[in-house]
Parts: structure tokens; C-alpha cells; sequence
């Protein structure tokens, strides 16, 4: 079972990006990179993320996390606060030390993607 | 055999595929995103034919209303027609009942009711074939006429025009309804939170009218912004329905002090209005709240009532855009 599923699959989804939305707003270090006038289609698009990053059901490829960021021009700093957040996140939910790390293995194994390495 | 049709291309589907899928395999390219019905980048308008629910998951009522669907998530069962062009309501004609300069830079228009519409929605006026300006409606269908407040702007093209031209009697060729930014009958035990600045205040005037014929009992907050004081309009209506309402209550924050004033209005506070809301209001993921005015103070406004605690289904806003 991933994480997805085990903390409640969508509306677990809905519940977290509540949280790592506000926590990513708040955050000097990626804020600028969330700070969309439309928010409604910022949170869209973290639901899709945090789906991906909790093991749920998505058809992201590498050549699409690539592309999605490739213009953004980001650095260790900004994937690395972003998997912090992910990780505050995931325990005011009450996931588990094993589960935050399942969550940090799915987010190193796009990094390289997301990063444009 | 399924056939799905895109303006004028027919494709035949394939077993099981997703209309995203048969039209980029087909050449036509389709926004896209995730592909699982979650970033709803990938929206078409349904023009015929049956759209199953799993395709309209997640998507807002009033985006179901016109019929739009997740094209990686809608699986036909039976022929598709669809389209990716937004829908397009009438242009009617509405026959001016009468015009008031209510405040120095601000027209009152009162037209005659050209299609049903909720206070706070906007409607659109076409000055011409191809130009338009975009205002929101004041008042409640019970009202008998959509009332609108023309902020006047020097030069404008509409305003000019509407000082030296527009009287009673006249037409115009309106459209509408449009906006999300009204009040909803389930609101009822909601709190609401009303913020506008300048002709801001037009929408959520009605709004705040509506809300109290439908009987809300909830508190009411509006509150009203401006560069100064001298902006404001509208504050002995406000104040009778203050009067009238118990839980209606009405706060003008204007940002700068001048030296000649008017007779003070209750609660009139000088300041930062960012900061007057946030201090002067508790937050919470019941409250409803709506924004209009220029668009960076809808953002701003709409991100610091999120952070503070605000769900983001709650926050209605309407930006006004300036035109040419």
C-alpha cells in the first residue's frame, strides 16, 4: 500500500495541499515559484504533485517533470526547501517516520528531472 | 464504433481511449498536464452527446453548467461532439431607465432587466462590434432593473461617451450573466466578509442586499476601501441597511487623511486596509468571503484571507481590469 492510499487517497490529498500550499506561500526560499494569480490552478497542480510524491495514481514521465521546470532554473536550495515543506506536511497529517521516508524516496527519484540534470 | 468530432475533424476512437488521447494521436494539440483529472488543464465543452461523471470530477458547478469536462478523463460511450471554445451567451438589448451622477467620478445607470442574473454577477456592454466594458450588477432582480456604477474615467472612451450621451430611453447591447461572485442560498449559517474598493463596492452592495431579502442571519462585514475619502459613495444607503439589519455590519478604510473633511462617517478608520482586515476580523474555513476591485488588491487580499485561515472555495472574487 503507498502512502496515497494509506493516509485516505483523495481526500487525504485534499487535506494535505491545504496545508503545504500555505506552508510553500510562507516560505522565502520557493514562495515566488507558487506566488500564481490564479490560484485556484496552483492548488490544482500541487494536488497533481502531491499525488505523484505520495506513490498515488499519476502518468507524469521524467520528460514531463523536465519540462515542466526546466525554465524555472532551480537549484538543490529549492528542492530541498520544497521536500522539507513536503515533509512538515506529511507529519501535521500524522504520517509515520517510514512514511515521510517513502515520500523522500519518490521526490530523489525525480530530481535529477525537476533539477535539469 | 465511437466517433468524436473537433470543429470540423471526425476521428474514429480506438477501444477504451480518452478523448485527450484521440485527438493528440490525431495531430490537434490539446493542453495537458497530469492526464489524471486533477490539473484540469486539459478542459473541453461538451456540444453533443453524453459526458459521464467520472469526466467532470472535481470541476466547479459552474464549469459543469457549461458543459466543460476533462478530456483525459472522459472515456465516450457513445458518439462526441466537442469543442474547446468557451460558450457564448446572447447579445440583447436593455433600455436605459435612468442615469445619476451619484458621486463626482461615479455614474449610476439603472437598465431595464434583459436576462435573469445573481447581485455581484457581471454583464458585459458592447460599445461596438468588437469593444466592450465589463460591469458588475448592484442590485437584486426584486429590484426591478440591474443598476450599475460606471466608475468615470478621464478620457475613457465609455465614460465620455455615457456623460455626454447616455439618458433614459436609450439601448444598450448588454451580455451576461457572467461571475461567480454572487451569494448562494447555502450560505446561510456562513459568516460573511464583503471587501471592495472604489466601484468595488457595486457587486457586493448587491450581494449584501440579496443576502439579507434571502433571510441571512449570519454576521455581515462589508467593508469599503479607497485612496481617500472623498471616494467613497453609497455610505447613507449602507447606513440605513445597517440600521435596518442588525448582523449587517459596515467599516470604510481610506488610506490617506486630507485635511478638509466631510462629517465623519461611523467607522471610518484610517490606515492600511491589509492590515484592518487582518486585525479587525477572525478567519475561519466557514467564512465566506468576497473581493473586488483592481486586480492586485483581489490577489493580495484573496492570498492573506487564505493564509489567515480562509478555505479557497470560500474566497469569491471579481477582479476589474482596466480597459482600452
Amino acid at each position: 500500500m503507498s502512502v496515497y492510499e494509506r493516509l485516505g487517497g483523495a481526500e487525504a490529498i485534499d487535506a494535505a495541499v491545504d496545508i503545504f500550499y500555505r506552508k510553500v506561500l510562507l516560505d522565502d526560499r520557493i514562495s515566488h515559484f507558487f506566488d500564481d494569480i490564479d490560484m485556484e490552478r496552483q492548488i490544482a497542480k500541487q494536488k497533481a504533485f502531491l499525488t505523484m510524491a505520495f506513490g498515488g495514481p499519476n502518468h507524469y514521465s521524467g520528460r514531463d517533470m523536465r519540462t515542466a521546470h526546466q525554465h524555472m532554473q532551480l537549484n538543490e536550495i529549492h528542492f530541498d526547501a520544497v521536500v522539507e515543506q513536503l515533509a512538515a506536511t506529511l507529519q501535521e497529517l500524522g504520517a509515520t517516520e517510514a512514511d515521510i521516508g517513502e515520500v523522500a524516496g519518490i521526490a530523489a527519484s525525480v530530481k535529477d528531472d525537476v533539477l535539469n540534470r | 464504433m465511437t466517433t468524436l468530432q473537433f470543429h470540423d475533424q471526425r476521428i474514429d476512437m480506438h477501444k477504451d481511449e480518452s478523448v485527450l488521447d484521440a485527438l493528440l494521436r490525431s495531430g490537434i494539440p490539446i493542453a495537458h498536464g497530469c492526464r489524471a483529472g486533477v490539473c484540469q488543464s486539459c478542459l473541453l465543452r461538451c456540444i453533443d452527446g453524453e459526458i459521464a461523471p467520472p469526466a467532470q470530477a472535481g470541476l466547479a458547478a459552474t464549469l459543469r453548467q457549461q458543459d466543460a469536462f476533462l478530456s483525459c478523463r472522459c472515456i465516450p460511450t457513445g458518439d462526441l461532439v466537442v469543442s474547446d471554445s468557451a460558450p457564448s451567451l446572447p447579445r440583447v438589448k436593455s433600455r436605459v431607465l435612468e442615469t445619476d451622477r451619484i458621486a463626482p467620478r461615479i455614474l449610476r445607470i439603472r437598465l431595464a432587466i434583459p436576462f435573469d442574473f445573481r447581485p455581484g454577477q457581471y454583464l458585459n456592454i458592447w460599445l461596438d462590434e468588437y469593444n466592450l466594458r465589463s460591469y458588475s450588477i448592484a442590485s437584486c432582480v426584486d429590484d426591478g432593473y440591474v443598476e450599475l456604477h460606471v466608475g468615470l474615467i478621464e478620457g475613457g472612451r465609455f465614460s465620455e461617451w455615457a456623460i455626454q450621451h447616455l439618458a433614459s430611453g436609450h439601448s444598450l447591447n448588454v451580455q451576461g450573466p457572467f461571475g461567480t461572485c454572487h451569494y448562494d442560498a447555502e450560505s446561510e449559517d456562513q459568516p460573511l466578509l464583503l471587501i471592495g474598493m472604489g466601484t468595488g463596492l457595486a457587486p457586493l452592495y448587491g450581494i449584501v442586499k440579496e443576502s439579507l431579502l434571502r433571510g441571512h442571519r449570519s454576521p455581515i462585514d462589508l467593508v469599503t476601501g479607497a485612496r481617500n475619502f472623498e471616494q467613497f459613495y453609497l455610505q447613507d444607503e449602507l447606513l440605513q441597511l445597517c440600521d435596518r439589519a442588525p448582523n449587517l455590519q459596515a467599516y470604510w478604510v481610506a488610506q490617506h487623511q486630507c485635511n478638509q473633511q466631510a462629517q465623519p462617517a461611523t467607522n471610518l478608520e484610517y490606515g492600511d486596509i491589509y492590515q484592518f482586515v487582518a486585525r479587525q476580523f477572525v478567519l475561519t474555513r466557514n467564512t465566506r468571503i468576497y473581493l473586488c476591485g483592481a486586480e492586485s488588491f483581489v490577489h493580495k487580499m484573496k492570498k492573506q484571507c487564505y493564509l489567515h485561515g480562509a478555505a479557497l472555495q470560500n474566497i469569491r472574487a471579481d477582479a476589474f481590469l482596466p480597459c482600452s
